[in-house]
């Protein structure tokens, strides 16, 4: 195919948009818009990040001067640790702003936010803060339906689409222009944001997968946006016409589909609120066993045999603390169950993003929003493996004080004793680390899948109707 | 070899016949106008001349323009003729001149603004309005633009659709002049239309298309008469 004529028809569309000054207009409204969401959405990041190095330095400050106290009160003291947040959080806070970022991490406690929905991942809530995220999935396109509906029913109307393939001009030339005209100035807007956003970056985990995959996929969604654009102008036999199915089009690819497929996933698999789940825990730590309870049938057995490993008659008689070791057995059911209830509800909120991925063919605007999310590290799979991460400093942390407890406290005095701040300053705290990109493979796949079937879809019905005038 | 040549040409949708066994040629400096009431399928043979029929239509018998079968070689076939359509096809925003370079453009055809201003010249548009934008244009200065265009192309055959449709008397008037100069020019052109009068005025040639056939009229201006073109666009003789 000569890309000749493609070029001319490329830049004759440019020059009537430059002199209709309307599409000149909102490209310049459109490239305001985004520079205000990329320094609002820079501002809240650096207001996230902030908070979280304060946070994180006082809470290891405050940490490691414990003085010396029983273990017990340690392990009460708490301990805070934030999700590592990546640069890319710029372009899309994800669930940031709904899951939290900090979290407080407490013997016999649950991990404070560990039960939100997971519809949040698909939310269209977040209409107070702009991001450059939005700008693409929504605005963009918007954009594009304003400068380009009329590319093709107007040379209909006019009759110059009747003259050009009149005078034996190649139907996909026309085409091709018309995308080309619209796709390389949000190219070249993509282009910019990419480049900036490189530099943002730089250093960062996986700076380049993540920003490639982001990069590839915007500009995947842009493609399919121009070509339904051109193949709905195409289609149209009035220019108003057009612009009202593009419209409709857009309110549901952007707005009706991805909130109801949110909120029917929401019905199909309900999460439990917070205070069912801990009031669940509750009722299910009490049947599996209540160390205060001196007839409890699980803890009586477990005193038996700690009476029988050290042979001795009574707990008193122990070479070690019977409180730590009770304390240990506490943590393990306590954990086994909360995890448990995790596990379920994680599942639950698995179940809800499976049943939104099985639609996700029905909205590219929600496939970009899974990629925008997934390599920002704002979806749900970053956030869970973070509150896994957590989860087992928490424990491993609890455990070590309870060992403290265990061998360290005389049980003659348990209450009075005070142990060393060495061992606080030495307690296994694992830095929690940003997962790796792959953990949203899954997510990422699907979505790009649905990514390329938006750009061939509306090239295939194009050719289909090409041909007519 | 015809610039133009239809041969025992029919075209059908479902199982209405629009066009029966049309026979047709337009030869260089020759002008050929088809008449006909509306609905009679001129519109539908120009679409079939220039390979932009519909596609669910039937099709027999052979359309070829400089040799080139229409139906096999569409895109080769029209890049060697200059189409007219009804509604003058230009662009609104661009001037006289920016809309010929850029059709010719399209066309792969380089020429300088100096030899599209002498076409201009020869179409008659005014100079002043060379560089206006074409939507300050009126229906007959679009027109100019038109033939303007197609002189530039340098092609040998002409189509035009319904070409008078709008024009005022003088307008039409320097529209067939133009036509006539297009002929003397040795430019083959055919021409679709309802104007009777001006039919007469620059054709060799004068056909009547009514329930498919396309069949000869002789007509002279001077005895025309409301009760003869109502015989003639009933299929009479």
């Amino acid at each position: 195919m000569s890309y000749r004529p493609v070029i001319a028809i490329m830049r004759n569309e440019w020059l009537r948009y430059w002199r209709a000054r309307t599409p000149f207009l909102l490209v310049i409204i459109l490239i305001g818009l985004w520079v205000v969401a990329a320094f609002s959405a820079h501002h809240h990041w650096q207001d996230h990040a902030r908070t979280l190095a304060a946070v994180s330095q006082k809470s290891q400050q405050d940490w490691q001067s414990q003085p010396d106290r029983h273990p017990h009160r340690v392990s009460h003291y708490g301990d805070f640790v934030a999700k590592p947040i990546h640069p890319l959080s710029v372009i899309e806070p994800g669930i940031l702003d709904q899951s939290g970022h900090l979290v407080y991490l407490e013997a016999h406690r649950l991990n404070s936010a560990n039960f939100n929905p997971a519809t949040e991942a698909t939310s269209l809530g977040r209409f107070p803060l702009i991001t450059p995220a939005m700008i693409v999935q929504w605005w963009i396109p918007l954009c594009l339906i304003m400068i380009g509906y009329a590319s093709i029913s107007s040379e209909k109307i006019t009759g110059t689409l009747a003259y050009l393939r009149g005078n034996g001009i190649n139907a996909w030339h026309i085409a091709c222009g018309k995308w080309l005209a619209l796709f390389i100035p949000f190219l070249l807007l993509l282009l910019i944001q990419a480049t900036f956003t490189l530099v943002w970056i730089s250093g960062s985990d996986q700076a380049l997968l993540r920003l490639f995959t982001l990069f590839i996929a915007q500009v995947i969604y842009i493609a399919g946006w121009c070509w339904l654009v051109v193949l709905v102008s195409w289609q149209s036999r009035q220019a108003h016409s057009a612009l009202l199915t593009l419209l409709l089009l857009w309110v549901c690819i952007c707005i009706i589909v991805p909130k109801g497929l949110a909120n029917a996933a929401q019905i199909a698999y309900p999460t439990q609120p917070r205070s069912e789940a801990e009031y669940h825990a509750e009722e299910k730590l009490k049947s599996i066993g209540d160390s205060h309870n001196p007839d409890d049938p699980h803890f009586a057995e477990f005193k038996a045999n700690l009476l029988k490993q050290y042979g001795v008659d009574n707990t008193e008689d122990m070479p070690v603390n019977y409180n730590g070791l009770l304390m240990q057995e506490g943590e393990r059911l306590t954990t086994q169950v909360y995890r448990e209830q995790q596990a379920q509800h994680h599942a639950q909120l698995q179940k809800q993003n499976t049943s939104i991925r099985t639609w996700l063919w029905l909205t590219p605007a929600l496939a970009m929003q899974y990629i925008h999310m997934a390599s920002s590290g704002n979806d749900l799979a970053h956030h869970l493996a973070f509150l896994a991460q957590a989860e087992d400093r928490r424990y491993q942390l609890i455990q070590y004080l309870n060992q403290i407890h265990t061998n360290k406290v005389h049980q003659h005095d348990d209450k009075n004793t005070r142990v060393s701040a060495d061992f606080w300053k030495n307690a296994p705290r694992p830095a929690i680390l940003l997962s790796h990109l792959s953990i949203s493979k899954a997510a990422i796949v699907s979505a790009l899948l649905v990514l390329l079937a938006w750009v061939l879809a509306p090239l295939w019905l194009l050719s289909r109707v090409i041909k007519r005038l | 070899m015809s610039l133009l040549a239809i041969k025992q040409f029919s075209c059908a949708f479902a199982d209405k016949k629009v066009l029966n066994a049309i026979n047709l040629t337009v030869e260089s400096g020759q002008v050929v106008s088809i008449l006909g009431s509306n609905g009679t399928g001129k519109s539908t043979l120009l679409k079939c001349i220039l390979g932009l029929n519909d596609k669910s239509a039937h099709l027999d018998g052979e359309i070829e323009i400089f040799g080139h079968p229409v139906q096999n070689q569409a895109l080769l076939a029209r890049r060697q003729l200059a189409y007219v359509p009804e509604q003058a096809a230009v662009y609104g925003h661009l001037s006289a001149i920016e809309n010929i370079n850029y059709f010719l453009s399209l066309a792969d055809i380089k020429i300088s603004n100096n030899v599209i201003a002498t076409h201009l010249s020869q179409v008659g548009l005014d100079q002043q309005a060379w560089h206006k934008p074409c939507s300050e244009y009126s229906k007959g200065m679009k027109q100019k633009v038109m033939l303007a265009l197609a002189l530039a192309k340098q092609a040998k055959l002409l189509l035009m659709d319904e070409p008078n449709s709008g024009l005022d008397p003088q307008a039409t008037e320097e529209l067939n002049q133009l036509i006539v100069q297009c002929k003397n020019d040795g430019m083959g052109v055919l021409v679709v239309t309802h104007d009777i009068l001006s039919a007469i005025a620059f054709s060799d040639q004068l056909l009547m298309l009514s329930s498919g056939h396309l069949s000869p009229v002789t007509l002279d201006a001077t005895s025309l008469t409301i009760e003869r073109l109502t015989h003639l666009y009933q299929g009479g003789a």
